[in-house]
């Protein structure tokens, strides 16, 4: 018996450690197969000849295609007078590259070589939760690598719907390939969060992509900013639709019923200040948001969606002074670093409007992008007047939208407040 | 030969010395007939005499000299006619006929309850009334229980700014026209703090009457720009007794260097409001009384004249921007 029982566990080692040196030949073979297919991609700028920034990218579907992310290639795409692009190969060997096409939404770009860049990797489709996946690039600008991680499925809090990527990602390794264990991409190296909490592109949308190009014979989009703002207008249309169509639960803050997370991309969290025992008010303060910008430049992101809505109450102070408290909170300003290059001021238009049948002062607020038309950011606020204890704010912002599809969007939420004791 | 007054003015303070007889010496020196204790002077400055109807004049000082018309006198005598001007060194000095008439009397033309300047019920009354306001709007302003000396603590250093107010007040009165004018001194360093404070109470609720928060800010330019120079300078005519014009120049010279600090603000402002901000400026005042000329529209109604009016407004800021762009 002890002796069948010591055999059981010097084969069942024997068979560990073999697959253990399988997995590591695999490692090994999937990086010297796909080697020449992966490229650090580089945005020089012109003027001084020297790489402004950095990522990775590789070969695809046709021997002078490579993708990578639209973020590696933002400062060439926004500025092509400024910056040209150029690849290196894992051998040292550097050549320019030219823009073919981006998708903004999902953060991917193709590009395109003069001369075959090597073996096209195939595309595939995800794997099962908890694969192995080998994602590569060339992190830092310190050489290229293989990194081995486990897939953890499409994100679905996230609207983008990018895949959790439980490896380590680090800066230069954006546009690189993530492989599952047959050397087929299924997803694009896009963010990490540290820790071994990485992002990567569904190889899916690359496709989508790709199937364009293939229909205009890899036909290079001639205008960029257009190209950006059809793309962002229908995400945007898309997502605020989405959020229209559904089916928004109730939350009750202070005397009002109001919509609560209006899309599962949205997470609301309370902020309420904590009570203290000789408060004159009470304050209750839920704050909802899409945590999610789509990249634009460096200093330009677009898509947050947020939300807040603010509860105040006194039985202790006078209206006046509740008022000036009430007062110094009416404030809504809208995040991001748009500045003049970006966008035009804002407009905004004031009234009184009728609300769960109390009146509210309203205030709508846009301001269009100059380079990207039909885009807008669109600032909504409303405070409920005429109670002399109570007060009520509700913000909404969005960025790079649709306008129309954010004023729908408002008007839906309001039409939504219910008045209850 | 009528009799003459001779007026000196030193340091901007005028002395009338009634000229009896002939000759007439000016000097430091304790034999002269006019003394002038002014270390410019001479012991033996000038000398003025009379021959039958002709008035004489004669430099004695070889010092520091006299000037007759603006000229330097030699040590000659000069035939001189009254009124007549001249300069001994430092001191100025005027020869005027005895019946030269006088500007006329300035009539203080307020007196009882109504003039704020004058009366000290008035002067308590503001003081108390700012300092109530003071008091108000720190009460107003802290939504949170307050101890009494919090209050106390945060309005006092307002109370000694009034204070110092009135007491620069009153010692220009003191040096211009020899009064200290405590009075119309405490009244105008209350006024200086409470008029703007009322200004921006009546635009606060001018701003929700109309819905248009500018109106706020204007009264409060107007407060700063015209209400405080007016206000000083009524000051100027009631305690002074000056002319408005003067007294208007007198205001605008005392309160340029705030009037020059609120210019570069209000510059900023309005440079800031020209160019691009990051902040949208929408009517964010709220008033518990809901006093307010808009009525109440439907939700409906409301987002089709918000679309229109800011899609307007917008894509005319747009083709601006384009068009800036194609100049450029």
């Amino acid at each position: 018996m002890l002796k069948k029982s010591l055999l059981i566990l010097l084969l069942s080692f024997l068979m560990s450690a073999q697959a253990q040196v399988n997995a590591e030949l695999n490692t090994a073979n999937i990086y010297t197969n796909v080697e020449k297919s992966v490229y650090q991609i580089r945005v020089i700028n012109k003027q001084t000849g020297k790489k402004s920034s950095i990522g990775s990218g590789f070969v695809v579907t046709k021997e002078n295609i490579l993708a990578t992310n639209y973020h590696v290639v933002s400062e060439y795409i926004n500025d092509p007078d400024v910056f040209s692009l150029e690849f290196l190969s894992t051998t040292g060997a550097t050549g320019p590259l030219e823009l073919v096409d981006f998708d903004i939404v999902h953060d991917l770009a193709v590009v395109k070589a003069k001369q075959p860049m090597g073996v096209p990797l195939r595309i595939s489709y995800l794997p099962e939760k908890g694969a192995s996946l080998y994602s590569l690039g060339n992190p830092m600008d310190l050489g290229f690598t293989i990194v081995k991680g486990t897939n953890n499925g499409i994100l679905t809090k996230d609207e983008d719907g990018n895949i959790l990527f439980s490896g380590s990602l680090n800066p230069g390794m954006s546009g690189g390939p993530t492989l599952d264990e047959t050397g087929n991409i299924i997803g694009i190296n896009v963010a990490t969060s540290g820790n071994d909490i990485s992002f990567l592109v569904p190889a899916e949308y690359l496709t989508v992509v790709l199937d364009r190009l293939k229909e205009s014979s890899f036909e290079a989009v001639s205008d960029r900013f257009a190209h950006s703002s059809g793309q962002l207008l229908a995400n945007s249309q898309k997502i605020v639709n989405k959020m229209l169509n559904n089916k928004w639960s109730g939350t009750k803050i202070g005397s009002f019923v109001v919509p609560a997370e209006v899309d599962k991309s949205i997470r609301c969290w309370d902020a309420s200040r904590t009570p203290k025992k000789d408060d004159l008010f009470r304050t209750y303060f839920t704050r909802c948001s899409n945590e999610d910008n789509i990249f634009i430049s460096s200093r330009l992101n677009v898509g947050s969606i947020n939300y807040e809505y603010m509860w105040l109450e006194t039985e202790k102070l006078s209206p006046t002074r509740f008022y000036r408290r009430y007062e110094k909170v009416n404030s809504s300003v809208i995040g991001g670093h748009a500045g003049k290059r970006d966008v035009t001021n804002f407009s905004c238009h004031t009234d009184f409007t009728k609300i769960g049948e109390h009146d509210f002062k309203t205030s709508v607020c846009r301001r269009d992008y100059l380079k990207y038309t039909g885009l807008s950011d669109m600032l909504f606020t409303t405070a409920m007047v005429g109670q002399k204890d109570k007060g009520f704010l509700f913000n909404l912002d969005l960025t790079g939208t649709d306008p129309k599809a954010a004023l729908a969007l408002f008007q839906s939420m309001l039409e939504k407040f219910k008045w209850q004791n | 030969m009528a009799k003459l007054i001779l007026e000196t003015i030193q340091r901007g303070v005028h002395h009338y010395h009634k000229v009896d007889s002939f000759p007439v010496t000016i000097g430091r020196a304790f034999d002269n007939d006019v003394i002038l204790q002014d270390v410019t002077i001479s012991p033996h400055h000038v000398v003025i005499d009379q021959e039958g109807d002709d008035l004489y004049i004669q430099n004695l000082s070889t010092e520091n000299g006299t000037k007759l018309r603006k000229k330097p006198m030699g040590d000659e005598r000069v035939n001189i006619e009254a009124p007549c001007s001249f300069q001994m060194s430092g001191v100025k000095a005027r020869l005027l006929p005895i019946d030269m008439p006088v500007e006329s009397t300035h009539v203080k033309d307020c007196s009882g309850f109504f003039c704020i300047f004058s009366n000290p019920l008035w002067a308590i009354g503001l003081l108390l009334a700012t300092i109530a306001m003071f008091f108000y709007e720190r009460y107003v302003t802290t939504p949170v229980p307050k101890e009494i000396f919090f209050y106390l603590n945060t309005v006092l250093p307002s109370i000694w700014i009034i204070l110092g107010i009135t007491v620069v007040i009153s010692g220009i009165s003191r040096i211009s026209t020899h009064r200290w004018e405590i009075i119309p001194a405490i009244s105008i360093a209350a006024l200086i703090f409470l008029l703007p404070q009322l200004f921006e109470y009546i635009g606060h609720y001018a701003a929700y009457l109309l819905t248009e928060d500018s109106v706020g800010l204007w009264l409060k330019y107007a407060a700063k720009f015209i209400v405080i120079p007016a206000l000083i300078a009524v000051f100027i005519v009631k305690t002074i007794h000056a002319k408005w014009l003067p007294a208007a120049g007198i205001a605008a010279l005392v309160y340029s260097p705030f009037l020059a600090y609120q210019v570069l603000i209000l510059v900023d402002e309005l440079s800031l409001k020209s160019g691009f901000s990051e902040v949208p400026s929408y009517s964010q005042t709220l008033l518990p009384s809901d006093t307010r000329l808009n009525a109440t529209i439907s939700l409906d109604q409301f987002i089709k004249e918000a679309d229109k009016e800011i899609t307007k407004d917008v894509e005319q800021m747009l083709s601006a921007a384009k068009k800036k762009e194609q100049e450029s």
